[in-house]
């Protein structure tokens, strides 16, 4: 989905409105923290997914601080999908400037 | 657009033009800047559309000879019904000009400062005077209806850059005597306070241990020919990311050319150099909402335009998801956000009672390609309101970013420090107020 310019990796919404946002990447979590943090005033639940091999390196105090200052959440990925670190819920103020595709797509280079 | 005969000199902030498409964001924000400057291939591609804008500013013409000094791979249209032939902006402008210009062009090679012998200097050289003083005068047919020739603020002196070809090589860059010859000669052959020098530098070369007496050698030239206006431009001298070194090395310059009577014009600056204002630099200019830092190669950047909010405080261009993450982190209402953000009158009118309208400035279509595969791929672009939206709002900040900085007792110090320590969060860089601010306290 687009949110004012940007690609989001994965939004998902349920019933009653509220929105979860994941940026994904294989290893690099600084990466998708940066990009966490920009999407996050559109979610009400924002995390991170990081491969489970690597993601040992998003669980460091640097890393845990840094999560947790931002009120975003860890996800490991590996088939399945775990929960290493819960989101805090936000405001989703600007949920309304997300436009959702007219149908599955993939993203334009 | 207004007729002027000499400098205005209340002027501090000047608008480079790059696009006609900016017309009308141009004229909305007619009272946040002073002169217009025109770029001569957007001057040949329609002088007389220019030259009618009901604007009651000054124009000033950058004839950009310094573009045939580039590869003339630059000066080609990339549309594949072109055949690769030069662009018609480049080559009505190189007829304006004449020899050598003309002759660079059929011959497919770059300007170079052997071209400019004794003789050919004094004619291009009045060539290119004369075409800025003739570009926008009207059609004979027109003079019965009372069209007038509008004169421009300043005629520039045709100037090439400099650059180091070889960093061990203590002797000046190429076109420095030239440049300098071409000054001499100008003043010669029109008073020498209608004109601008101009003094184009790459990046090289201002961190060059030469810098200084280079540029003392021009200062010396338009002290003893009596030009008064000097174009500063840094090639893609980034104003954000600039070094300390750099950022205080341009204010001193400003200050010692100020020193020395002559009226520095940024070219190309951003909110540092507007704080400059009142440390030597005489007038600031930039587009709209682009061309705070330009490289003078290559000569044209495409690409689809992005909408960018201009954040006072940070005092940076930020994509628009960027700058709501920065005012999320601060900002809790309206009130809030006139207060510590914007209150002109373009945000006024996008934010209403909702602070979340501010997504409205990156509002963006989507919009499907094919791709190569035969699949489809959606991208988006900003809507022509949100890129209107961006370009006013940055008009205006920009407009009173500079009456805020001429301002009595304004402490730009202080400022800088209090604003970077008030938006300094994990979402956005604050080093470069830091930065600014002990450059301007050492100034």
């Amino acid at each position: 989905v687009s949110y004012l310019g940007r690609w989001i990796d994965v939004f998902a919404e349920n019933d009653d409105g509220d929105t979860v946002v994941v940026e994904l990447k294989v290893t690099d979590w600084r990466r998708a923290l940066d990009q966490a943090r920009l999407v996050r005033p559109a979610a009400t639940n924002t995390y991170i997914a990081v491969w489970a091999p690597y993601v040992h390196r998003a669980e460091t105090d640097e890393a845990t601080q840094a999560l947790g200052r931002s009120g975003i959440g860890l996800l490991s990925v590996n088939g399945r999908c775990e929960v290493r670190v819960e989101a805090s819920v936000g405001p989703a103020r600007y949920r309304r400037w997300v436009q959702k595709p007219s149908h599955p797509t993939h993203r334009a280079s | 657009m207004k007729s002027v005969a000499e400098w205005p000199s209340e002027a501090r902030h000047c608008l480079r033009v790059g696009s006609l498409s900016d017309k009308r964001v141009i004229e909305a924000a007619e009272e946040h800047f002073d002169v217009l400057v025109v770029q001569g291939n957007l001057a040949v591609s329609a002088p007389q559309g220019i030259a009618t804008w009901s604007l009651d500013k000054p124009i000033w013409i950058d004839p950009i000879t310094y573009a045939f000094a580039a590869s003339p791979a630059y000066l080609r249209s990339s549309s594949k019904s072109s055949q690769g032939e030069y662009k018609r902006t480049f080559r009505v402008l190189a007829e304006g000009f004449g020899s050598p210009y003309t002759d660079a062009l059929a011959q497919n090679r770059v300007l170079s400062p052997t071209d400019f012998d004794v003789g050919t200097l004094a004619e291009s050289t009045e060539r290119v005077l004369s075409w800025q003083e003739q570009i926008f005068a009207p059609a004979e047919e027109d003079h019965k209806y009372g069209a007038v020739p509008i004169s421009p603020a300043l005629v520039t002196v045709p100037f090439f850059p400099l650059t180091v070809r070889d960093p061990s090589e203590a002797s000046p860059p190429p076109w420095f005597a030239t440049n300098l010859d071409i000054i001499r000669l100008a003043s010669k052959i029109r008073p020498p306070e209608r004109l601008a020098a101009g003094f184009l530098a790459e990046l090289d070369v201002f961190d060059h241990p030469n810098f200084e007496p280079w540029l003392n050698a021009y200062a010396d030239v338009l002290h003893a020919t009596g030009v008064r206006h000097l174009w500063w431009w840094i090639s893609d001298h980034d104003e954000i990311e600039t070094s300390l070194p750099r950022a205080s090395r341009m204010l001193k310059s400003f200050k010692e050319l100020a020193e020395r009577g002559i009226s520095v014009h940024q070219a190309f600056g951003g909110s540092f150099s507007t704080l400059a204002l009142t440390r030597g630099l005489s007038t600031v200019a930039h587009g709209v909402n682009y061309w705070e830092s330009k490289g003078w190669e290559p000569i044209a950047s495409g690409g689809l335009p992005t909408a960018r909010y201009f954040h006072a405080g940070l005092r940076e261009r930020l994509r628009v998801p960027e700058a709501i993450a920065v005012v999320e982190h601060r900002v809790d209402d309206v009130a809030d956000f006139y207060d510590h953000v914007c209150s002109c009158g373009v945000c006024r009118d996008v934010l209403d009672d909702d602070v979340a309208r501010f997504g409205a400035y990156g509002a963006v279509n989507i919009k499907t390609r094919r791709t190569r595969g035969g699949g489809t791929a959606e991208f988006d672009s900003p809507t022509p309101e949100a890129l209107y939206r961006t370009k006013l709002h940055y008009l205006h900040a920009k407009g009173a970013e500079v009456a805020q900085t001429l301002q009595a007792g304004f402490d730009p110090t202080q400022q800088l420090q209090a604003d970077a320590a008030f938006w300094a969060s994990d979402v956005t860089r604050t080093r470069h107020l830091d930065r600014w601010a002990i450059a301007v306290a050492l100034a």
